[in-house]
């Protein structure tokens, strides 16, 4: 046997080989784009049940109580997350806009909502308050966010 | 020394296209597979994410209020004949009140966009193609 031949052979196995191999990139970096997206919507998942529990917890304080919240990752240029408490229904939503893509996450709150009230975490301002405030005329407890 | 090119190169040649259509089958469950678990995965974080890939699932995040939906995919089988690729999905999910009709069509949807966007299977009048042979793609929804 020649070494030609054998040569010859490996290079077609080498060759079903590498179309496996390329396959599997393909395949790898298809998924890389999903799992980016991911990655956001889940970080904003989790700050959203985040605020609805420290909404709670401020509620549950009292008059006065005021906690500051930071946005749960770095914002780059152009990145926002606005963040809006309203009394239609009871609810806390989110919407932000990172790496150009928009994504909206609603919160029911647990605690009664009396005012609508929003805010908007920039790269420069990145940081909220929540606070209670008891109206002594009305008898009521609000809630609200601030930058 | 040609005869044995020969044999060599015959070898090959049966050899190659059984691969590669064992090859393509595969890829295409794998496919279906990651794109049927990135749905679920999507469903379940209940974050709308504004794109248009991603409208139809959106239209079911909106309807099951945002909340978790339970998706998971429960098993996934294909079969191969003459006339091209069938790949049925079964997707399982724990949530109530959500139509099975509207269910089903939008994550076909989804699923097939995403093949379409990600993969080199082509789109002709509405039916899926991979290198001209045709792909179906079935997904069933069952509640848990």
């Amino acid at each position: 046997m020649k070494r030609g031949q054998i040569s010859l052979d490996f290079l077609f196995a080498v060759t079903l080989i590498a179309l496996t191999m390329v396959n599997l990139v393909y395949i790898a970096n298809s998924e890389r784009s999903h799992a980016e997206t991911f990655d956001t919507a889940t970080k904003l998942k989790i700050f959203s049940v985040d605020v609805r529990d420290s909404l709670t917890k401020v509620y549950a304080a009292g008059n006065g109580f005021t906690l500051r919240k930071e946005a749960p990752f770095t914002l780059q240029g152009g990145d926002y997350i606005n963040i809006t408490l309203s009394p239609v229904d009871n609810l806390i939503n989110m919407t932000a806009v990172v790496g150009g893509e928009t994504y909206r996450v609603v919160q029911k709150s647990p605690v009664p909502i009396l005012r609508e009230s929003s805010v908007k975490l920039t790269p420069e301002n990145p940081e909220f308050y929540i606070t209670a405030q008891y109206n002594e005329t009305e008898g009521r407890l609000y809630v609200r966010v601030s930058s | 020394m040609l005869f044995i090119t020969a044999v060599l190169l015959t070898g090959i040649l049966l050899v190659v296209p059984p691969y590669l259509n064992e090859n393509r089958t595969t890829s295409v469950v794998v496919y279906v597979r990651n794109s049927a678990s990135n749905a679920c995965a999507y469903l379940n974080t209940g974050v709308v994410v504004n794109g248009s890939e991603y409208t139809p699932l959106n239209k079911i995040i909106e309807a099951d209020n945002y909340t978790y939906g339970g998706f998971q995919v429960a098993g996934i089988s294909s079969t191969e004949s003459a006339g091209g690729i069938t790949v049925n999905v079964r997707i399982a999910y724990t949530s109530s009140g959500l139509p099975k009709e509207s269910l089903q069509g939008n994550i076909t949807a989804f699923i097939k966009n995403d093949l379409v966007s990600k993969t080199n299977i082509k789109v002709n009048n509405g039916k899926l193609y991979l290198n001209g042979k045709e792909l179906e793609i079935n997904v069933s929804v069952v509640r848990r």
